[in-house]
């Protein structure tokens, strides 16, 4: 079966500044893919790539056999109009560092939102599928709060919940415990594990080697705008096999044991 | 709708009038900016005392100042204060009202920049043993009275369109140059929309004075 | 002076009734016009971004003074014929609109950034999330400075007396001549201009305290 992301020799640039440098990789269906690397060397601007919120510049990226953002012309690569490119996030849902949850609105509508205005599912269907959602991130009881009033966690598990109601074939994942009290991360964490159990396809950039360890079924490892290694947690985090790799976990080994 | 139909005759013949127009408005401006000025930094020291007695009278001439029409002022200082035995020339009482009115402004403007300046610089001054006025005078002020400077300029700029109102007590600077040549000749909007386009200019120039001003003084930063 | 200040009250008061009427007309034609050039003044656009920008730099260049006695002599051009109400009406509400553009502009671009990201990212379009998401906020932000602006309104009508449109201004000339007491009257004048005013910014304040505690 086709890999559910292919990413294709992807470049990306801001200015002078080359960012992604012939990047490639793909992603099967339902697996758990760790991005992890120092900072700068890509991996946010990567994975907001993959629903186009970054444009590359040059390569493929492909999403469940869709090129994104961009049409062939007899060979030439054509930008897709606003629409189209609209169409194409709504299969991958995206979770970021700083929640961005609106705040002007109650919870219920913040998940709401979207699946009535975009999808055009009935407000009554959309409701109920946002309380089951908040059940399953475990805030059912704020319904009606507005974003301000819970906590980081619980803002970040409303995001969470926000995203998987336009039912995304993908979820992405940027960093989303690094702006988090450490008391709060554990319970993002949690649900983006039983997310995964549940045979979500997810690309997760993060610092949380533990969670890693556990729950990816492959890790990433980029350096200044390239992928060093890939592999299974086991290969990656054990025996790495590139210098740089090496170099980057050890900084982990000194602050945890893993 | 009517054609649109622009007489430059008349406006071509009459450059002379705008220009005479454009220089007391300037003159005005300029008079009344400086004495803003000194005005403003005078009620910026009652305005930041801890005084009461200082400190109240000032609060309350701002708040008038900022709730009650420049125009109503200048009706108080050129219709009013005769009245009370006290007559002023129109100019002078344009003037004086253009003063009285931006120099509330002005005070917060200073004060503003007063309260930005770190309190490690009044520290650093108290520890070398200097008292407090000495502290504001040589340390405190400087620097943000420099920093103020673009919302000063600012300030000009809008008391130059303020100037405008002095049209309505007799002084006979560019707006009542159009009220003028409206009454005495068959244009109108001609007039006014060359008296818009010379407005335009001047505080377009002022405008960019400041912007050139403020990329200078950033670059130094 | 007692019986100057009550003697005058009523004709004062009428002038009074027409300013406020005046100023809560030309503030909500304002609001209109500022609020759609605006949004406009952000869309992707260049060309209507540019035409807004034009507009807002104009009128903010020249004297209200000057607009109104220009918007005045224009109005024939239009098919209308000279009439001061109308051309005060639309000159104060064109220029009370670009203040008002400016503050809803402003208000627009500091949202953060993350909020346009979130809402593209739920595959909302352009003017599903302007309507939504942005601009909600952008006018619960706005709310205070524009209540100052109100306060900025009802001082620009003092402006409508010159071309005789009556409101407290007028009223306050016109009592003035006939009491030959200018001082006294426009003392007067001043306070009750004062008190609406006033008001006005602490209502403006009030509403920042309490919408600073929502979000």
């Amino acid at each position: 079966m086709e890999p559910i992301i292919k990413v294709v020799n992807v470049n990306k640039s801001f200015g002078n500044l080359h960012v992604l440098k012939d990047v490639s990789f793909t992603v099967e269906r339902g697996e758990a893919v760790v991005v992890i690397g120092t900072s700068g060397c890509g991996k946010t601007t990567l994975l907001r790539c993959l629903n186009f919120l970054n444009e590359y510049d040059s390569g493929e990226i492909y999403i469940d056999g869709e090129l994104l953002g961009y049409k062939k012309v007899n060979g030439k690569l054509h930008r897709r109009s606003e629409e189209e490119i609209a169409k194409s996030r709504e299969e991958v849902g995206i979770v970021f560092q700083s929640f961005n949850l609106f705040p002007h609105m109650t919870v219920l509508e913040n998940i709401i939102l979207s699946p009535t205005y975009v999808r055009k599912i009935e407000k009554k269907k959309a409701i109920e599928t946002a309380k089951e959602l908040l059940d399953r991130v475990g805030l059912l009881d704020k319904l009606d709060e507005h974003p301000v009033r819970l906590s980081g966690g619980q803002q970040q598990r409303v995001a969470i919940a926000r995203a998987l109601a336009m039912q995304p074939k993908i979820m992405l994942f940027d960093e989303v415990t690094s702006a988090l009290d450490p008391e709060l991360v554990g319970e993002v964490l949690a649900v983006m594990k039983q997310l995964a159990k549940s045979g979500m396809t997810m690309v997760i950039v993060t610092h949380e080697m533990h969670f890693a360890k556990d729950v990816a079924n492959r890790i990433i490892f980029m350096d200044d705008g390239r992928i060093v290694e890939q592999g299974s947690p086991k290969e990656v985090l054990s025996t790495p096999k590139s210098g740089r790799l090496q170099a980057f976990l050890k900084r982990f080994t000194e602050d945890y044991f893993l | 709708m009517p054609t649109f139909h622009f007489d430059y005759l008349i406006i071509e013949r009459n450059l002379p009038l705008f220009l005479k127009g454009l220089i007391v408005t300037i003159e005005i401006s300029a008079v009344a900016s400086v004495a803003t000025l000194i005005w403003g930094l005078i009620l910026l020291f009652f305005r930041i005392s801890k005084r009461k007695i200082f400190y109240w009278p000032a609060m309350g001439y701002i708040e008038f100042v900022r709730n009650v029409p420049v125009l109503i002022q200048m009706y108080i200082i050129y219709f009013g204060l005769p009245s009370l035995g006290l007559t002023f020339s129109s100019f002078v009482c344009g003037a004086m009202a253009l003063t009285i009115q931006n120099g509330g402004y002005m005070a917060e403007i200073f004060r503003g920049a007063v309260e930005s300046i770190s309190t490690s610089q009044y520290e650093s001054g108290f520890a070398l043993g200097m008292r407090r006025f000495l502290v504001m005078r040589k340390i405190i002020l400087p620097q943000a009275l420099k920093s103020a400077i673009p919302s000063m300029i600012s300030q000009f700029i809008l008391l130059l369109k303020d100037s405008s109102l002095a049209s309505s007590i007799a002084v006979v600077e560019l707006t009542h140059i159009g009220k003028l040549l409206t009454e005495r000749s068959a244009a109108t909007y001609e007039v006014f929309i060359t008296i818009a386009i010379i407005y335009i200019v001047v505080s377009s120039i002022m405008s960019l004075a400041l912007d050139y001003y403020e990329r200078k003084v950033r670059v130094l930063r | 002076m007692f019986s100057l200040f009550v003697g005058t009250f009523p004709h004062l008061a009428k002038g009074a009734v027409n300013t406020l009427y005046f100023s809560a007309v030309c503030l909500i034609l304002g609001l209109v016009i500022g609020i759609l050039s605006g949004i406009l003044s952000v869309i992707p656009s260049k060309i209507i971004r540019g035409i807004i920008f034009a507009y807002i730099y104009l009128i903010r260049g020249i004297p209200l003074l000057v607009l109104l006695f220009l918007t005045y002599y224009m109005l024939p051009l239009f098919g209308i014929d000279l009439n001061a109400g109308i051309a005060a009406a639309a000159s104060i509400s064109i220029y009370t609109g670009a203040f008002i553009s400016e503050i809803i502009r402003a208000a627009i671009n500091s949202l953060p950034g993350g909020q346009t990201d979130a809402a593209k990212s739920l595959g909302m379009e352009y003017w599903l999330y302007m309507r939504k998401v942005i601009v909600p906020q952008a006018l619960r932000q706005s709310l205070p400075p524009i209540v100052n602006i109100a306060l900025m309104c009802i001082k620009f009508t003092a402006l409508i007396s010159i071309i005789s449109v009556n409101d407290l201004t007028l009223a306050g000339k016109e009592m003035s001549e006939v009491t030959l007491k200018p001082f006294h009257i426009y003392a007067e004048v001043a306070l009750i201009y004062f008190i609406f005013c006033f008001s006005l910014s602490r209502l403006g304040l009030y509403l920042e305290k309490r919408l600073h505690y929502v979000h």
